[in-house]
């Protein structure tokens, strides 16, 4: 495989593999805090179905977008500035994502304001 | 192949790969979506936002495609667009990736849309508690 493309690929699958990893420990906390805001089985699935795709979703986006520029014939060390480069891009858009569904959900909290805080 | 076959296959096979982009999404949202639409107490707008969650995901991923242009500031003509395959290849990966980022909006959208919903659905629950008579 040319480096380039084993490059590109490489920052595609650590991508996802971070964003997993983002949603993994955070799985359990969220399904508890939204079967007690949303109060409806099938929202608490909708929610965290939604911030599973929106975080692959957007990972792979900007890592088959933004390709790590490198040709042929570089240095070792070039490769990985390349990878670390197109994960850079990566990490910015996982923590948007955590941003913005962060707002969302304090929203929702807001708006439909649990009655069992204790 | 030269670049303009090369062009012509990429556009029509990046098409079906960014509509099915959003049906990807769509699949996997449908069972929650229909699941919440089940639970709201107005029947017609059940209806309504079951049938509009499929269009909702899936025009944001065409749109996506559609949005990218290969005329760029520099390259307006098309003997220089087909000149080089590394540009073709590049809107291609733009294409899919548009899509992508479309199709998150959307969910975006969509979450936020639902929120709306069950904080009304929580209003019209706590009123029906107390004045069971208004709701008949």
């Amino acid at each position: 495989m040319p480096p380039a493309n084993a490059t590109h690929l490489a920052v595609l699958v650590i991508s996802i593999a971070l964003a997993v990893l983002v949603y993994l420990p955070i799985q359990r906390n969220l399904g508890d805090l939204l079967s007690r805001v949303v109060a409806v089985p099938a929202g608490v699935v909708f929610y965290r179905r939604c911030f599973l795709l929106l975080l692959i979703f957007g990972v792979l986006g900007q890592a088959v977008a933004a390709g790590p520029d490198v040709k042929p014939g570089l240095h070792f060390m070039e490769y990985v500035w390349g990878v670390a480069s197109g994960l850079g891009d990566s990490l910015q858009y996982i923590f948007l994502t955590l941003a913005i569904y962060l707002v969302l959900v304090t929203i929702l909290v807001a708006a439909l304001k649990p009655k069992d805080d204790k | 192949m030269t670049n303009e076959q090369y062009l012509i296959v990429s556009y029509f096979c990046v098409a079906p790969v960014s509509v099915g982009i959003g049906f990807v999404a769509y699949l996997w949202l449908r069972g929650p979506l229909r699941g919440i639409a089940a639970t709201l107490p107005w029947k017609g707008f059940r209806e309504l936002l079951v049938r509009l969650f499929p269009a909702g995901i899936l025009l944001p991923a065409l749109l996506g495609f559609l949005s990218v242009s290969y005329k760029g500031c520099n390259i307006r003509e098309y003997d220089k667009i087909i000149a080089r395959r590394e540009y073709l290849v590049s809107k291609n990966q733009e294409q899919i990736s548009a899509s992508l980022v479309h199709v998150v909006w959307a969910v975006f959208a969509w979450c936020a849309l639902i929120a709306i919903f069950l904080a009304a659905k929580r209003r019209f629950d706590l009123r029906d508690k107390s004045h069971p008579a208004a709701s008949e």
